[in-house]
Formats: structure tokens, sequence, C-alpha cells
């Protein structure tokens, strides 16, 4: 069966003690906010402070898969900091996003290598799965999220994609069901 | 700005004559990751009424419908079909539907994938009544009634 493969771009993550305040995140191409009590970053839009976490994102690209493909995400984030072992990626295939239903999911735990430096370097993750023969058509959205490690845990970081992926369920899916037209026989 | 938006036509009312038999048109588009076969049912249905008031949900006139059996071939693109399927204007004298204006709806068996739209067929034909019954039915609840009320009227005006 096909491996196909979607990539996320977590930005610029950091350890507990960054310092709250005002950052670029280079990958996102915009000025972060780090907020000491939460723990979080957080973007100014509309004079409103959103966590970057909240955001699902339009998919760069879709996907088409089928049930026994191979679907194989990508996490990738920037990091300043010590070195964090254990940390949890938890990845997800969702069905609409608004609500957030996970059809299904993994944890994946990643050690990430010490940069005591003042330039950020990628970090990347993966995680394979395999479509399952019971796979529906609303499957249509990814999400990832990485948190927790030891000594230092990295503050929770989510990212998703809605509408990234085009699934083939086995069943058939009907849409624009209409009646043409009508005739005596 | 001027902006300009096609659409497809809804499909307008036609006459039959009840025992015709209709083919009915639908367009869908499908994906599947294997091939598969469905069932397209049809048939005319319509609202209950009491005195030109709806009281019922819409009921199909289930002696009218008809049914296909479509293969659909694996398809891992969206691919657009067009499909038939047939149903009988079944007269009322053979447990079918009256005279009158029926809506028509299509829909995939077992699922809830369905097209309908109100008052698109003017049936007529059906022979008219020749049930004696009926047709004097009215007069005898009348006769019937008068006999009830009388007695009670003549029973008021004894005890004055």
């Amino acid at each position: 069966m096909a491996m196909k493969t979607l990539e996320l771009s977590l930005g610029l993550v950091a350890p507990v003690q960054y310092a709250p305040g005002w950052y670029w995140d280079a990958n996102a191409g915009q000025m972060v906010y780090f907020d000491g009590p939460t723990q979080r970053f957080y973007t100014l839009q509309n004079g409103v402070f959103v966590p970057l976490a909240q955001n699902w994102h339009t998919a760069p690209k879709q996907v088409t898969v089928a049930p026994g493909d191979k679907l194989q995400v990508t996490l990738d984030f920037q990091y300043i900091g010590p070195a964090v072992t254990g940390v949890n990626a938890h990845y997800s295939i969702n069905y609409n996003a608004l609500i957030g239903g996970e059809a299904m999911s993994q944890n994946v735990a990643f050690n990430i290598p010490a940069n005591l430096t003042s330039t950020p370097v990628d970090v990347t993750n993966s995680y394979t799965f395999t479509i399952p023969a019971n796979a529906q058509s609303n499957w249509t959205d990814i999400y990832v999220v990485i948190s927790g490690g030891t000594p230092t845990a990295i503050a929770s970081q989510e990212y998703g994609y809605s509408n990234a992926i085009v699934l083939i369920a086995l069943a058939p899916t009907i849409t624009g069901f209409t009646i043409k037209d009508f005739a005596k026989v | 700005m001027l902006n300009l938006v096609f659409a497809p036509m809804a499909v307008v009312q036609q006459s039959f004559p009840v025992g015709s038999t209709i083919r009915v048109t639908v367009t869908f588009t499908y994906t599947a990751g294997v091939a598969d076969a469905i069932t397209l049912k049809a048939g005319p249905y319509y609202y209950p009424t009491v005195a030109g008031l709806q009281v019922g949900p819409l009921t199909m006139v289930d002696a009218c419908l008809g049914s296909a059996d479509i293969n659909l071939p694996a398809a891992s693109a969206p691919t657009e079909v067009t499909e038939t399927v047939d149903f009988p204007l079944v007269p009322k004298a053979q447990g079918g539907m009256d005279d009158g204006t029926y809506g028509l709806k299509v829909w995939v068996d077992g699922t809830n994938i369905e097209a309908h739209q109100d008052d698109l067929m003017a049936v007529s034909g059906n022979p008219a009544s020749t049930d004696v019954f009926s047709s004097i039915l009215p007069m005898l609840m009348m006769f019937m009634m008068m006999a009830m009320i009388m007695p009670m009227m003549q029973g008021f005006g004894g005890q004055e």
C-alpha cells in the first residue's frame, strides 16, 4: 500500500524557563508573546491574545489515502534550550476540526538535544498511521500536541491542519445527489 | 459589482395519466475504496391533510415504489454518475394512488442520502367511482342522525 506524508511545523518551541516577552517566530514569520503564568505562546490578533495552540490551519496540501495506506505525519519545530528527554508527541487523525473529534491517535516519546546557542535549531519527529478498514470519509484533519519531558518540561504546543486528508472509505461516499429529470416511459 | 450565479434549474411539474411508468434520472458524485453496489429507490409522496391542513409527515405511496441496483466501481477521485430508476403510477383501484398532485422522492436505500421535491407530478385518470354506497353515505348518515335526534326532541317536548 502507498505511503503518504504530511508535515506540521510547530514554529518556535521553548522550555518552561523561557522568559516572558515578545519573540520573533522566524518559522511562522510573526511576533509571538510567551506568557509566564500560562507557559504558552500567543499571537496578537485584532487586540486579542490568541494561544498558538488553538489555531487550526489550512493544510498546505491534501493527501488522498485509503484503508491500508500508511500516512506519515512529521512535526517540525525550532528549539533553543537545554536537552529534554521523554517529550510526548500526541499524533491524531481527527474528524470535524471545530469539535475536535479524535478518530485515531498515538503517543510517541522523543528527546530534544540541547541547543544552548542563540540560534534556533530544527527538531523533527514523526509517526506513521496505518489507515484502518473502518476509516470514514470525514476523517479529514490531523493534529499534533507536544508536551512534557525532563528535567525541564516543554510547555504544551499544538498544531492542526483541517482538510488535510481526503480519505477514500471502503464504502461509497455520495455527494451532490439530485433529481436531474423525470419523464413517462 | 454584478455577481452571477449559475445553478441547476429545479425540475418542474408534469402531468401523467395514472398507470404510467415514470423514469427518474439522478446525478451524484461518489468515491469508493472498493467496488460496491447501491440500491436506488424512487416514488411519489404526499402530505396527509384534513380540511386543507397538513396533519402528517411526508408519506410515500408504497404501491408505487420502484428500485434499481447500481454498481459503483472503485473510485479514488470524485466521480460523477447519472443513473435512472423507474416506478409505476398504480391506479387507485389496484391499491395505488388517487388523482392529485404528488411529490417525487429518490433515495439510496439504507442511507440518509435522498432528494425530493414537492408537487412535481399531477396525476389523473382514475376511473370515476362507481361505488353506490360511497355516494349515498353522506345522505344516509344525515338520516341516521335525524333518527337519533328526533326522539330526544319529542322527549323534551313531553315534559312541558
